[in-house]
This record gives C-alpha cells, structure tokens and sequence, in this order.
C-alpha cells in the first residue's frame, strides 16, 4: 500500500492506495505514529485509494485511533469505497470512527 | 459445471501478499456481481489471515490449505491450517469488539459474509474452517420482483 503525506494547515491529510490488510498495516501504523510525534494532532486519512480492507486493517486503524485520542489528537476517515464501508457497518466501526463522504468535508469539519 | 482449485502456502510472512494477490483474482473471476466477488475476497482473506495468525505458524513445516470449488450458483472454500483451532464456545459471534479492541473481527466477519459455516478439528493437530457463499443472490433477488 503507497501513503502519501501532506498538509492542509494544521491537518496533516494521508492518502492511501492499495490494500489495508495484515502486510500493510504496520507501515500505516508507523507513519501515523510518526505523524503524531512529529507533525500535528489532526489528521484525515483519505481511503479513496483503498480497494479492500480487512479485519488487520480494521485493526491498525483501531490502533491508530487510540493513539491519537491518548495524544489529545483528533481523526477523521474520509472517501470510503462502498464495499469498504460495509466492512465498518458489519463491524459496527461506524460508531467509532468519524466518517466523512469526502476529503473536504472531513477538512471542514476541523 | 463446476471449478476447482487447491493452494498450499507455506505458512510464513510471504505467503501472504501472494495469497491476498490469488484472492482478488479468482474472486473477480467467479462472479460478475461486484459486492459478491469482494464478500469472496474478504472471506478468503480473513480465513487465510486467522490461519496464519493462530495456527502454528512457528513450526517449520506449517502450511496453509485453500481448498475452492465454485460453479455459477456456489463458491466453497475449505481453509485447513496446523494447530489446534477454536471451540465454538470462544466466540460470541453476535458481538464485534469494541472500538478499544484491535483484534477480533475476522472470524465475525466472515460469519457475516458467508451463508455458511462450519469449523472443526481435522485431526490432533489439524484445524479447518468451511465457508459456502451463494453467488447468484442478486439474480435470485431480480426474479422475485
């Protein structure tokens, strides 16, 4: 899975294309972890790129969220592909996650 | 008329970006209906995934048996790995963790996805899971209306 990194303001937007399953999610992990530590507390993660996701991509993002909430830092997933947001509906993930239809809506809501 | 195919993966890191790749192809060439060709994808994933999380992954010689036959109405798949597996008893499978939790959604997952599923200890040390999705709900779905 490629991310790529930039900022809009204080938010620091990663947009991801490929995969979020077992072999991806520890690079996600580190570049949030990294983004914390480094950049800002608020960040978008754009999934418009994201053709599939599993339970260890449901995972990372999870362990991301902790992170960022133990960091006073705040989260929102935006552009979910359909077959992917019904992976968060059956995971009940939808109660957890701040989701946005778009990258600008998830912006504006900042 | 009906397809098969058998994988064995060894049981190891590498197997799984080769597996996910496999996965994504066959599902797309079983159906034409789009959301049945990704329920496909995610259960293979996901059993193959649990398999190699949870069996014994740390012997040597641990693989990991993808078993599909499909024909126009029904995909199967038999995901058989080495260890020991999980009694029915130690999931509840009405309940998905919680949003603290990081783990624990797969097999849910697939329980969701699947019209059936059944799992059981093959041998001492052999464990499998059995997974039937009907692949013409959407054309079932046109008739009736």
């Amino acid at each position: 899975m490629e991310i790529q990194k930039r900022k809009e303001g204080d938010v620091t937007i990663l947009s991801l294309d490929g995969r979020l399953d077992l072999t991806s999610a520890s690079s996600l992990k580190e570049a949030s972890k990294d983004i914390l530590e480094n950049d800002s507390k608020k960040m978008v993660l754009n999934l418009d790129g994201v053709d599939f996701i599993n339970s260890s991509g449901l995972g990372a993002l999870v362990s991301i969220l902790k992170e960022v909430r133990n960091s006073q830092g705040s989260m929102r997933l935006s552009n979910l592909a359909p077959y992917v947001k019904e992976i968060f509906d059956i995971t009940q993930l939808t109660n957890i996650f701040d989701i946005f239809s778009d990258e600008k809506q998830a912006l504006s809501s900042y | 008329m009906k397809e098969s195919l058998k994988l064995i993966f060894p049981a190891k890191w590498e197997s799984l970006q080769i597996a996910e790749d496999l996965f994504s192809t066959i599902s797309k060439n079983i159906t034409t209906d789009s959301r049945t060709a990704y329920h496909v994808r995610t259960v293979l994933s996901e059993g193959f995934s649990n398999a190699y999380l949870y069996g014994n992954s740390n012997l040597p010689e641990a693989i990991i048996i993808v078993e599909m036959c499909f024909n126009s109405k029904t995909f199967t798949a038999n995901i058989i790995n080495d260890g020991r597996g999980f009694a029915d008893n130690d999931i509840k499978w009405n309940e998905f963790p919680s949003g603290d939790n990081e783990s624990g959604r797969g097999l849910k997952i697939i329980k969701q996805l699947c019209d059936k599923l059944e799992y059981k200890r093959i041998s001492e040390d052999k464990f499998g899971i059995f997974i039937e999705i009907k692949l013409q709900k959407e054309e079932e779905k046109q008739k009736l209306i």
